[in-house]
């Protein structure tokens, strides 16, 4: 994103301040937010690699073809843009749904002060995070369990910092809902995107 | 996912005999096995930096002269009849670029929305979605552009932002949809009709 789109976002934030500056043609444009740096790492897999097998989705008997142990990876951020309260994390996988995209993870009200995960701590609840609802109907961590046949999937995950108080929005929001919540409300975001294919069995 | 979710496009489409043949797999107990479709570039690798003649050029102050990446596929399903590719940053629009490309209020980091690709066609030169071709129908992208718009990533972004092109096999005719089909748009108008989806992910960061 360069400057002036950034701009125009922040303008979308609020109806009214969007109104202000359409019928006020002097006013100079809000600044782009400066960049920071804001970024996200894992110790658990690198950026644009494949994803270990442990974070994958368990073998159960309604997927005895998933192999994985689903211990959700460690992730951290660093350099958030100013004025962040919460973050969101999500995880996509970004060609299951025949593309529509998959929703894994949906996590959101984490507080500004907690910056990291260690490996197995998005698995079940804890005051570190709101959970949403994934596609499995669950509010924790959902591994990657790709269909057999397929190309690498693309596993993409990512932090919005925003500027909503932790507590702002309710429990068990999907991911659709969630982007609805946050629009207005975002200030920058990072990514990771790690890769998976079912090995052969 | 498995195959169960992979059924979830095709049953919205409400078609009787695209929603037996999803019913018949689970039935069966059998996952669908995909095809290993799969979208490759010479352009750059999956993964790794994309080359700044990629890059935009003037309107974001780059000096990138907006060459679109060569693209390549194979292995698509069977049955498909047209391909469409899409193009956006993940972290454009404050992360918000793929989550609600809502063109009213200018937020969505976009850059290449096209369709309508016959199946026939298995790659696409250097420099071709730059503009016009036979091989495509433009949609339109975040600057209401029918073809490519190179990357923009802020200066200062210590962390490369990740692009990701997105490939759907559709069972729509080439010419099944008109012109200027925003990235939302083109969502709906694929449901029930995407049969599969293949992704390449390039990096890049504003020298």
């Amino acid at each position: 994103m360069f400057g002036k789109r950034q701009t125009k976002f922040a303008v979308g934030a609020g109806a009214a301040v969007l109104a202000v500056s359409a019928i006020a043609p002097g006013t100079k444009a809000v600044e782009a937010p400066p960049q920071t740096g804001f970024m996200m790492t894992s110790a658990t897999f690198k950026d644009g690699e494949m994803l270990p097998a442990r974070i994958a989705f368990t073998k159960t008997a309604q997927v005895p073809f998933c192999v994985g142990e689903n211990i959700s990876p460690q992730l951290a951020w660093s350099n958030p843009p100013p004025g962040v309260k919460s973050y969101a994390l999500t995880m996509v996988d970004q060609e299951g749904g025949g593309g529509v995209g998959d929703f894994d993870l949906v996590a959101y009200g984490i507080p500004a002060n907690v910056t990291s995960f260690a490996e197995g701590d998005l698995n079940k609840p804890s005051d570190k995070f709101v959970g949403g609802k994934n596609v499995w109907n669950t509010f924790t961590w959902r591994g990657m369990c790709p269909p057999a046949g397929t190309a690498p999937h693309h596993y993409v995950f990512k932090v919005v910092a925003t500027d909503l108080d932790p507590k702002d929005l309710p429990p068990g929001l999907t991911y659709e809902e969630l982007q609805g919540r946050i629009k207005g409300h975002a200030k920058g975001a990072t990514a990771l995107v790690g890769t998976f294919v079912r090995p052969k069995i | 996912m498995h195959g169960k979710r992979q059924c979830r496009l095709l049953f919205a489409a409400g078609g009787l005999a695209l929603a037996s043949l999803c019913a018949g797999s689970l039935a069966s107990g059998e996952e669908r096995r995909l095809t290993g479709f799969m979208l490759t570039s010479t352009s750059f690798k999956d993964g790794g930096m994309m080359p700044g003649k990629a890059a935009a050029g003037l309107p974001c102050g780059l000096k990138g002269p907006n060459i679109s990446p060569q693209l390549g596929w194979s292995n698509p399903p069977a049955g498909t009849k047209s391909f469409a590719i899409v193009e956006y940053s993940e972290e454009g629009g404050a992360g918000l670029g793929t989550w609600m490309n809502d063109y009213s209020h200018g937020v969505g980091d976009v850059n290449l929305v096209v369709y309508g690709i016959p199946a026939s066609v298995t790659s696409l030169t250097e420099g071709e979605l730059s503009k016009p071709s036979p091989n495509y129908v433009g949609g339109k992208n975040r600057f209401g552009q029918t073809n490519w718009r190179g990357m923009c990533a802020p200066p200062g972004a210590s962390a490369p932002h990740h692009y990701l092109f997105k490939m759907f096999a559709t069972d729509l005719d080439p010419k099944a949809l008109p012109p200027g089909l925003t990235h939302p748009e083109l969502v709906k108008r694929l449901e029930g009709h995407a049969l599969d989806a293949a992704v390449i992910v390039g990096l890049y960061t504003n020298p």
